[in-house]
């Protein structure tokens, strides 16, 4: 009996949370739909976004153009790396270089920038480093996205709450709770390019909140045998060849536990790739040309509500480095970064009759902060640290039932470049029936990082630069967000953006790379999305973005700017819904190199079966990539000879989950 | 539908567990759910034949989002009307009151003039079960929970099944 409650529970908050309960064609269930177990309304996850007010929150309600992901996206679509996930969100592309991958957002994404405009958190701690400010989206990101729970993208200057970087986006990864990871699970997935992955998992939890997950996974890819580049098409350089110079391994560690209010959690990351593309004028189609990034922290959080005010502490330790082995025909030249740093943050919330106040404080100690190179001789050594604090309050006032306003500010000391203040306002007015009208106003700000200001080296490659200054964007933002039914979302987004002092690297001829304050740029555009889920699981998930960045004192475009993005999703739910068929394309329109060349459009499809037999203990997943087998380039940095880099054809995986 | 999901549904179930509803939806949810698990004096009047009526005071989205989750779910042979009432008063001849925190200043008086009637009152605030709502929802680790004042039910004239009580926290 209980089963069978279950069962048909099972079905109907499905439908709930799917909107299809009432359903045409379903008659019967129509007519007199059964009632739902307790026992499944208990086990329904609720939906809430953390990430843009700093605290839990229904999407529509959160002063921002908000993109949820979940794990069961990421399952469907066969999404390996954040990267995967983030060119599939609207407004974003994603480029390679075949050493990291960098994200673009509203048409803005400068090669080589290693995201340093985009704040990358995992359950709230920064992930960008604190030499380049970069963060890792690629193999080269510390946790495995079997692990995720979910990905909470927030569109638009996040300074007012989160400080630097936090300047065109926030991308924070939240993970798995051991009730979710049920168990011990083994994972191994086998792709093209002798790529394997393998991970072991262990989850659990018990009655009194008390849970943990630990995780250790193992990532190895040989690379394509041979990649071609035109522009060394020469007998001294192989004719342009690259044989097994592609090769990627990646180990992840990662641990957490929660006791009561009190979370901890450790994440170890390295990854070493090995670099084909002789980009930095290093010697062509040399194997020992590498780098190597490791990323990881410790953490230990607390959550606490003493009355009707709610405690968030939190203390860390993070580490990070690199090191890149640089074939010149002379020597090998190493380059490397590496940091320490302790820090905390405490942010306290009180609802005072109209006034919900969040205010904060988030000390960081720099340890160190050092940079090196050296080809036997030391062509650098820069070793610096520093400290720096930021402080936040924000204020949510209802000013009347349905309209909510925010004001938030934030300010910022750093002891290598002194003090920033940036604020943030918000009108948000939901109607009945969850349709939301979102004003959005916000500044942001992106100090120079320490490889922009200190980096030089003996060879003539680099120039430091000290005198930078912050670059700041300002960005207004319309949002309407509409459930037209349960089973429609459309939401429509208009957006202005400048930035001023962009901090980017001067192009001039066989001169070294020297970072410099630009004039000023801009970026807008409109973005509208759909999605609908029908009775028979049918899940349709289409967007478009219309956007243009420019430079301002010559309106022309920004190199990588494409004008329009378009993504499509499509799952549907086959065989007594044991098996999922997903499909995932972006379309990117043409774009410019760093050189002004300009690089075709292209549409990219991937698709992905997930089986998952009943009553078993097994899932398999096999995914087909680039099924069109389109042939496509991304443009990367000026310390490329190559405009662009091509990107792989089609490809294939298969994965095999055992959980017991 | 059912006849072709035998056992299928459990499949369903592991991919809805990892999907994020809407919280306010399932709540709704499961107001309409509590009406199976209750048992109401049959002294109860009012209200007319043939139907259970719910109350909501203070949240009209709310109201709408029960009236919704209720469509097309008769409970017991009886169908579910939801009203959006200004006031306790009219709220005595419900067989469910869902009070919405913005009520919580009034909270007090409303319980008090629902006292004498054999209404199961509900609410999502925190605090609200300690104060004598018989019912309230809240969230702990991205799930809603129940927690149940069994003395508020009992004054109530209300019996509520055991299947709903061994699910939920009792807090007096």
């Amino acid at each position: 009996m209980t089963t069978c409650l279950r069962r048909l529970g099972g079905v109907i908050i499905l439908t709930v949370v799917f909107g299809t309960r009432v359903a045409g064609g379903q008659a019967q269930s129509a007519q007199t739909a059964p009632a739902t177990s307790l026992e499944d309304l208990l086990d329904v996850e609720v939906e809430s976004v953390v990430t843009a007010a700093r605290h839990a929150q229904r999407p529509s309600e959160a002063p921002a153009s908000v993109t949820v992901i979940t794990a069961t996206d990421i399952a469907q679509f066969g999404w390996r790396t954040l990267a995967d996930v983030l060119v599939s969100v609207r407004g974003f592309n994603v480029t390679y270089d075949r050493n990291y991958s960098y994200v673009g957002v509203r048409a803005f994404g400068r090669p080589t920038d290693y995201n340093n405009r985009v704040l990358v958190l995992v359950d709230g701690h920064r992930t960008n480093d604190s030499i380049y400010d970069g963060a890792y989206i690629g193999t080269e990101f510390p946790i495995d996205l079997s692990l995720v729970d979910r990905i909470e993208v927030i569109r638009g200057p996040g300074s007012a709450l989160y400080g630097t970087s936090a300047f065109l986006a926030v991308v924070n990864v939240i993970s798995k709770r051991g009730a979710n990871m049920a168990g011990r699970q083994v994972e191994l997935e086998a792709s093209s390019f002798n790529t394997y992955r393998f991970r072991a998992s262990q989850g659990w939890s018990n009655d009194h909140g008390g849970e943990g997950v630990l995780s250790v996974s193992r990532h190895d890819s040989e690379g394509p045998h041979s990649l071609y580049f035109p522009e060394y098409a020469s007998p001294d350089t192989n004719n342009g060849i690259a044989t097994g110079l592609d090769g990627d391994t990646a180990t992840r560690l990662y641990g957490a536990a929660t006791f009561g209010g009190l979370r901890l959690q450790g994440v170890f990351g390295e990854r070493e790739k090995h670099v084909p593309t002789a980009s930095w004028d290093t010697a062509f189609g040399d194997s020992r040309f590498t780098t190597r990034d490791r990323r990881s922290w410790g953490s230990a959080s607390y959550t606490k509500d003493v009355g009707p005010t709610g405690i968030d502490a939190r203390v860390y330790y993070d580490h990070y480095r690199y090191t890149g082995d640089y074939p010149y025909d002379t020597a090998v030249s190493v380059d490397s970064a590496v940091a320490d740093a302790i820090g905390g943050e405490a942010s306290l919330r009180r609802r005072f009759g109209r006034h919900l106040l969040t205010v904060g404080i988030e000390p960081r100690f720099n340890l160190r902060q050092n940079q090196m190179n050296t080809d036997g001789e030391s062509l650098l050594d820069d070793r610096r640290s520093s400290q720096e604090v930021g402080s936040y309050v924000q204020d949510e006032v209802a000013l009347a039932t349905r309209l909510t306003a925010i004001l938030g500010a934030r300010y910022d000391w750093w002891s290598l470049k002194g003090g920033t203040g940036r604020p943030r306002l918000g009108l948000v007015y939901r109607t009945e029936a969850d349709t939301a009208i979102k004003a959005l106003y916000g500044e942001a700000y992106r100090a120079p990082n320490l490889y922009e200001m200190y980096y030089y080296d003996a060879n003539g490659l680099n120039l430091n630069n000290e005198t930078l200054s912050p670059e700041v964007t300002r960005t207004t933002e319309f949002v309407f967000e509409q459930h037209l039914a349960r089973r429609l979302r459309l939401s429509a987004t208009a957006y202005f953006t400048r930035i001023t002092g962009l901090i980017d690297p001067l192009l001039q001829d066989n001169a070294p790379v020297l970072y410099v304050n630009k004039e000023s740029a801009r970026s807008t555009g409109v973005e509208v999305e759909g999605e609908t889920r029908s009775a028979t699981g049918l899940l349709v998930r289409a967007s478009l973005a219309i956007q243009r960045a420019t430079d301002s004192a010559s309106d022309t475009r920004l190199s990588n700017a494409p004008g329009q993005l378009g993504t499509l999703q499509v799952s549907l739910p086959v065989w007594r819904r044991q098996i999922v068929l997903a499909s995932d394309s972006t379309f990117t329109s043409w774009r410019n190199t760093v050189y002004g060349e300009r690089l075709p459009a292209y549409w990219l499809s991937h698709v992905t079966a997930t089986y998952r037999p009943l009553a078993s203990p097994v899932v398999v997943g096999a995914s087909v990539y680039n099924v069109l087998d389109a042939s496509y380039a991304h443009p990367v940095g000026v310390e490329f000879r190559q405009p662009a880099i091509q990107q792989n054809g089609r490809t294939g995986s298969i994965r095999v989950t055992v959980s017991f | 539908m059912l006849a072709a999901t035998d056992g299928a549904s459990q499949v369903l179930m592991r991919a809805q567990a990892v999907d994020a509803a809407n919280s306010r939806q399932v709540k709704a949810e499961f107001i309409v759910s509590f009406l199976s698990f209750v048992d109401w004096p049959a002294t109860k009047t009012g209200a007319p034949q043939g139907q259970l009526l719910v109350a909501i005071l203070g949240d009209p989205d709310f109201a709408e989002l029960v009236r919704r989750a209720a469509t097309h779910r008769p409970v017991a042979g009886r169908s579910v009307v939801v009203q959006e009432v200004p006031n306790p008063e009219g709220a005595r001849d419900a067989h469910l009151a869902f009070i919405g925190s913005s009520e919580a200043k009034r909270l007090p008086a409303i319980l008090r003039s629902l006292a004498t009637q054999p209404v199961l009152t509900v609410g999502d605030t925190d605090g609200f079960a300690h104060e004598g709502v018989a019912i309230n929802l809240y969230t702990f680790d991205k799930r809603i929970r129940i927690e149940v004042n069994t003395t508020a039910a009992e004054r109530a004239g209300l019996r509520l099944s055991s299947n709903l009580l061994r699910l939920a926290r009792i807090v007096q």
